[in-house]
């Protein structure tokens, strides 16, 4: 089953907390190593990637969708905004064929690596999801993504309310590590 | 053009030579330009699980839980703004409290001239003052970025002596000439004090803070600056006299000329001063009570009254010091291994993050900016 994010838009509009939660683990990190690759600083970085966050949940009511290449565009247009900027010049290079080969807005603005590169953070989302244990995955992807509640899981599934609530909480307990994992 | 070829690029291991060829076969075509970013996006994915610099994703979490409840209710709208309102007048206030130690003056954003009757002028870069005496004769103007002052005789001894002061606040510098034709930059933080003509035996002028004077030539009248307990005085010529008070030492340093320098509690006679030669610098060490004279680089010392900001071999704390003042920021520095290293920098028209964008590339040092200061990060 691919994981896609246009289902989970119902239940942030359901102001789900936990639902929001788990884009944002799911996404954060990689959405800055995007951001990274394009400001070339880390707390930068980081600086853009949250205030896309903040943006998706201002206009989680209003989104019409949700898809990985609208969080990554949304990322790249702040990263350009920000490289836009005439205060921020930073000369890695006294090389000049360098400096040009360098530039981080040319780099930002070529559409045919941001088509790669939108592919590689899809690619990178659905790994983390792919090395869930498959009924978890399943589980979980249905609770969250298809707005199944938990006794209409256990029913198709055949199993207890019981187990479903743990494989969620042990879901979710598992993608944080996958995360951490890029994290140390 | 060979993939590993462009990975050594990425990598930063890529000879000059190696670089010209990339950059031959990327400008050769647009084909050959997308196949260099396409090969730069995914050397970026195959870079992410060995990226050393990972962002803390709980901890981010967090920090953005502060961020969204400001959206969740008006209130907390509200809320959220009077608690930035408090903070921001904190920390107006807090500066206030600190400059005022600093100058009286310097409340306001603005260069002032105070002529003395009680009026307070703001010097701004649009209008031109124009500064008449009773009489309606004018006495100074501004006129090419600076304040001139009508040139004029020595008064006589029973005329009323006005005094005026130029107030520059941190962030700007200011020029003015002086009734005898002296010119004197006034650096950020500064205040100087003169009489709109002088009259006695000296030209005698008080100065808080920083500024570079070129002297008029006049040896019957000796040219005084009273720079807090630093006297320094001098017959023509061209010297540099910092004295802010939260620096533990007040400086002379010459460029052109001889000056004496003695301490202020002190008339001036030849035994007891200093004669600096162009090239020296006096300093006055407030704590020990002394006067200390060496060689240093006096050009780089008064760059600043030409718009640079230049140091040669000094403390990166005596360096922040400019900088705040230059720059009118608040520079917190948590790492204390710095502190009394010595750097050499030169910057022009550089604004206060690429100023700190170079400390950040070449040394190393770690700093974020925000709306109030700059924390040097250990």
């Amino acid at each position: 089953m691919k994981f896609n994010l246009n289902t989970f838009l119902n239940s942030l509009k359901d102001n789900d907390p936990s639902g929001f939660k788990f884009l944002y683990e799911l996404y954060f990190d990689k959405l800055c190593h995007v951001a990274f690759s394009y400001v070339r600083d880390m707390q930068d970085a980081e600086e853009i990637v949250q205030n896309v966050f903040l943006k998706v949940w201002e206009r989680r009511k209003s989104l019409e969708t949700l898809t990985n290449s609208y969080l990554y565009t949304v990322t790249k247009n702040a990263c350009i905004d920000f490289l836009k900027k005439p205060t921020l010049t930073i000369v890695r290079s006294e090389n000049i064929y360098d400096k040009t080969l360098s530039d981080p807005l040319r780099f930002a603005t070529n559409d045919a690596a941001s088509d790669l590169m939108e592919q590689e953070l899809e690619r990178k989302i659905q790994e983390s999801i792919a090395a869930m244990p498959i009924t978890r995955r399943e589980v979980f992807l249905k609770s969250r993504f298809l707005g199944m509640n938990n006794s209409e899981i256990a029913q198709e599934f055949g199993i207890s309310k019981r187990t479903v609530d743990t494989h969620i909480s042990l879901a979710i307990r598992f993608m944080r590590s996958q995360l951490r994992e890029y994290l140390t | 053009m060979k993939e590993k070829k462009l990975t050594k690029y990425f990598d930063g291991n890529a000879s000059e030579h190696e670089i010209r060829e990339i950059y031959d076969w990327y400008t050769s075509s647009k084909e050959n330009e997308d196949a260099f970013y396409v090969a730069k996006a995914r050397h970026v994915f195959d870079g992410f699980n060995t990226n050393e610099r990972k962002p803390d994703v709980e901890k981010s979490w967090e920090a953005f839980q502060n961020l969204k409840i400001k959206d969740r209710t008006v209130f907390y709208r509200y809320a959220a703004s009077v608690a930035f309102l408090v903070i921001c007048s904190y920390f107006i206030v807090h500066r206030i409290i600190n400059r005022v130690e600093v100058s009286p003056q310097l409340a306001k954003n603005f260069i002032t001239l105070d002529t003395g009757d009680g009026n307070v002028i703001p010097l701004l870069d649009t209008n031109s003052a124009v500064v008449k005496n009773r009489k309606g004769l004018i006495v100074c103007q501004q006129q090419g970025g600076m304040l001139q002052y009508k040139l004029q005789h020595l008064l006589q001894t029973n005329e009323t002596v006005v005094f005026n002061r130029i107030t520059v606040p941190f962030g700007k510098t200011y020029k003015v000439q002086l009734s005898d034709g002296t010119k004197v930059s006034i650096n950020s933080g500064s205040s100087l004090t003169y009489p709109v003509s002088f009259g006695g035996q000296n030209r005698s002028v008080q100065l808080n803070g920083e500024a570079y004077f070129e002297v008029r030539k006049d040896s019957l009248h000796p040219f005084l600056v009273k720079a807090g307990e630093l006297h320094v005085q001098v017959l023509g010529t061209k010297f540099n006299v910092s004295s802010y008070p939260d620096d533990n030492f007040s400086t002379a340093a010459l460029v052109e000329g001889a000056v004496a320098v003695y301490h202020g509690t002190e008339e001036y006679t030849r035994n007891k001063s200093t004669i600096l030669k162009p090239g020296e610098i006096a300093s006055w060490e407030k704590d020990k009570q002394k006067m200390a004279v060496g060689s240093g680089d006096v050009v780089a010392l008064m760059s600043w009254s030409q718009g640079k900001i230049a140091f040669k071999n000094e403390p990166f704390y005596k360096i922040l010091k400019q900088l705040e003042r230059r720059y009118d920021v608040v520079i917190m520095n948590q790492n204390h291994e710095y502190n009394d290293e010595k750097f050499t920098a030169s910057f022009e028209k550089e604004n206060i993050r690429q100023v700190m964008e170079t400390f950040r590339i070449g040394y190393g040092l770690h700093y974020k900016i925000d709306s109030t200061q700059i924390i040097i990060k250990p």
